[in-house]
């Protein structure tokens, strides 16, 4: 027994075996991938800048490096480098694992290299608006997270090309991230006053008047948009924020703040979001059974001209699971462009891609989302589950994926955008057909009144045309026969007998 | 010979002995009055909640602490337990006033004595120690984190509720249904001594 000990003290002391210590292996591991967050005045709940900081939660560190919960970073290794990538190697989680098994030692605490330096403030300098919350918003000690939607009047003098936005949250500790938007049609100014309590539950338009202006996420660095693209940001524009909450055991008010930045110079071309499935599976017919386990719906877009995409992010609810998007070129080579296989609604990320890439016409692009609306998904508002479908309530779901490009030099815009809204017809018209088709059968009339009383919220029974879901809207017109803006029985049995003749 | 039986696996379902805890260990309150955090009045079980002011777990379990200290207040008694020795006192009063802590009964466990007492290595950990001394329940609150990062949008297990119920009503109290998950307590020679 001793003989073994002498024997790995000696291999131990042996050169080449140099002990693992925190001034020469792990102060660089966490100051440049973990300080950024664990340090006052940021999202983190304790610091990381010292060696006696490291050393007492050296196992937990061990621990959620290992399982990569921390840093927090949810796209798998795809074919293309996102900027701001926070993912460890399997040697740095080994050397923290190494470290605290050998009881965390700490070296030469005189050649620790130097904190990295964090800007203090606006980290893209000084916006040239600056804009806040218009009153704080009180978040409770605890319960279910909380989404909320703010309207932040910009009164701007003209119209605006807008560069970048920054966020600065007002109570870090429970703002985990932020979509921003923009409203010209009055709804978010309309919804804020209706709702008694500062802000309103949720924007229900999309579409005309209102853009997606990308996104905040708890420890994200603003970033320009790349090369000279900016927004177009119309004279009448209001911000629109949807902040999602986490309470933290304690209560918070916060007042977030935002600074833009503008630039004089229009961009050389507009660029477009490529949105798979599109209007976030509103027209995919969303209906996730309770309990199922890995629900799916896919989409595919073939580009009508060769593009640049520079970045690209995914939506879900609660019970997304896994979302990704590929792109298959006409060589036949399939390129991973985002990969989410545990998705968490909690860290909705703007992924930017370090370089343009380019995807020539004729690219295929796929996107799948996948729900898990089993009791196990830990993310499940409901328990026992129930059934789920599509809706803007973070109870109801929404999925899709987006790819942000601009048309390669020399490609017209108008080419994708009209082949997109082509796409987006189509993918109306299938589920339509596919609705129709279930309905069918010697179960047809049963289903379809089982439909008729389920959407009939004002039981006068009919679906009208407030009652009537999102794909059955276009053709709603078509089906009301007698005009009353109303459908009754006999119009939905006549419309999917017409459809059924169609197919 | 059934009696006999009975009595062998008796005897052996029982070989490994429950622990037993020193239940006089006294230790002063937040105002310096001391306190018997292990040994309640009369026969009621002592249940002590261990956490450390800045793990993001045991801060977000908190509120479910106090609801738990009130829905069994006159039954049980309840004794917070900060287990971070170098823990300055004016950073634990800003997280008592923070955390709306003031109706809990808190201790300052230092020198890891309540800690080494019950073997306690998490935190938010409970504990429910009956009035002989007995650790009845060591375990989660909770199924509200399974696993880090992850925590349930609804818990669904109540741990620390079932086995209090069934110590209340004499019965032995179930074990955890999962591991506890959150921050681990070092050990005393992990802090720098200042
Ligand atoms: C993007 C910001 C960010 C980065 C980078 C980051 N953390 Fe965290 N960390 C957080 C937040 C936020 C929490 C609190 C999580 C919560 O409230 O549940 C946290 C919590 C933790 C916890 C407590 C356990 C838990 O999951 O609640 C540990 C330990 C931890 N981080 C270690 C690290 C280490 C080690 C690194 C670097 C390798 C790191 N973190 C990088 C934001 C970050």
């Amino acid at each position: 027994m001793k003989k073994v000990i002498l024997i790995t003290t000696l291999l131990a002391a042996l050169p080449g075996r140099a002990e693992v210590t925190f001034t020469k292996d792990v102060a660089p591991i966490i100051f440049n991938h973990c300080a950024g967050c664990h340090r006052p005045g940021e999202a983190a709940p304790f610091a990381l800048l010292n060696y006696n900081d490291v050393r007492k939660r050296a196992r937990l560190i061990v621990r959620v490096t290992k399982d990569r919960v921390m840093p927090p970073w949810h796209a798998e290794k795809g074919s293309f480098v996102f900027h701001g990538d926070r993912r460890l190697t399997e040697k740095q989680i080994d050397t923290l694992a190494q470290w605290t098994q050998a009881g965390a030692p700490e070296g030469d605490p005189a050649k620790l290299l130097a904190l990295p330096k964090f800007t203090a403030g606006w980290q893209l300098g000084k916006p040239d608006l600056i804009v806040k919350m218009t009153e704080p918003f009180p978040v409770p000690a605890e319960g279910r997270d909380i989404y909320r939607g703010f309207v932040v009047p910009l009164n701007l003098p003209k119209d605006k090309w807008l560069k970048a936005i920054e966020f600065r949250p007002g109570a870090r500790s429970v703002v985990h991230h932020c979509l921003f938007s923009y409203d010209t049609t009055g709804e978010a100014r309309r919804m804020d006053r209706a709702d008694r309590q500062p802000g309103f539950r949720r924007m229900r338009r999309q579409g005309r008047g209102v853009g997606s202006l990308g996104g905040w996420a708890v420890g994200g660095q603003p970033r320009e948009l790349p090369d000279d693209l900016a927004w177009h940001l119309p004279k009448t524009a209001d911000l629109v924020l949807s902040i999602h909450y986490h309470p933290s055991g304690k209560p918070e008010r916060d007042q977030s703040s935002i600074g833009l930045y503008f630039t004089d110079q229009p961009p050389r071309t507009a660029f477009a979001g490529v949105q798979l499935p599109p209007a976030f599976g509103a027209l995919s017919g969303v209906d996730i059974p309770a309990g199922n386990k890995a629900y799916k719906v896919t989409d595919s877009f073939t580009l009508p001209i060769a593009v640049e995409a520079f970045a690209i992010s995914a939506h879900a609810h609660y019970l997304g699971k896994h979302l990704q998007m590929t792109a298959t070129l006409p060589t036949g080579k399939q390129l991973n462009l985002l990969d989410i296989p545990d998705w968490d609604f909690s860290w909705q990320e703007q992924y930017q891609f370090k370089d343009f890439i380019k995807l020539p016409k004729g690219t295929r692009l796929d996107s799948m989302v996948v729900w898990d609306n089993s009791e196990a998904n830990p993310n499940n508002p409901t328990v026992p589950p129930v059934r789920v479908r599509w809706g803007v309530e973070s109870k109801d779901e929404m999925g899709s994926l987006t790819l942000l490009c601009r048309p390669a030099p020399g490609e017209r815009y108008a080419t994708l955008t009209t082949a997109y809204a082509r796409h987006f017809t189509e993918v109306r018209t299938r589920t339509t057909r596919e609705m129709a088709a279930r309905v069918q059968g010697t179960n047809g009339d049963r289903i379809l009144d089982a439909f008729l009383r389920r959407n009939d919220r004002n039981r006068n029974g009919k679906i009208d045309l407030s009652e009537a879901p999102r794909w059955l809207k276009p053709s709603f017109d078509r089906a009301d026969t007698n005009n009353d803006n109303a459908l009754d029985a006999a119009e939905l049995r006549a419309a999917r007998d017409r459809l059924k003749l169609n197919r | 010979m059934k009696t006999a039986l009975l009595i062998l696996t008796l005897l052996t379902a029982s070989t490994k002995p429950a622990r037993v805890a020193d239940t006089s260990l006294a230790l002063p309150n937040l105002n310096g009055h001391a306190l018997t955090p292990l040994h309640a009045k009369g026969k009621q079980p002592a249940v002590l909640f261990f956490i450390t002011h800045d793990c993001p777990v045991a801060n977000k379990m908190i509120p479910e602490m106090r609801r738990i200290a009130k829905g069994f207040s006159g039954k049980a008694q309840f004794t917070l337990v900060y287990a971070e020795p170098e823990l300055h006192p004016k950073v634990l009063a800003k997280h008592q006033t923070d955390f709306s802590l003031a109706q809990i009964n808190s201790v300052h466990d230092r020198k890891h004595q309540l800690v080494r007492a019950v073997g306690a290595t998490v935190t938010p950990e409970a504990v429910v120690v009956l009035a002989n001394g007995v650790i009845a329940y060591r375990g989660r609150i909770n199924n509200f984190y399974e696993d880090f990062g992850k925590p349930r949008r609804v818990v669904t297990q109540h741990d620390l509720r079932d086995a209090l119920k069934a110590v209340l009503a004499g019965q032995p109290a179930p074990k955890p249904r999962g591991d506890c998950i959150g921050c681990f307590i070092p050990k005393l020679s992990g802090y720098k001594s200042k």
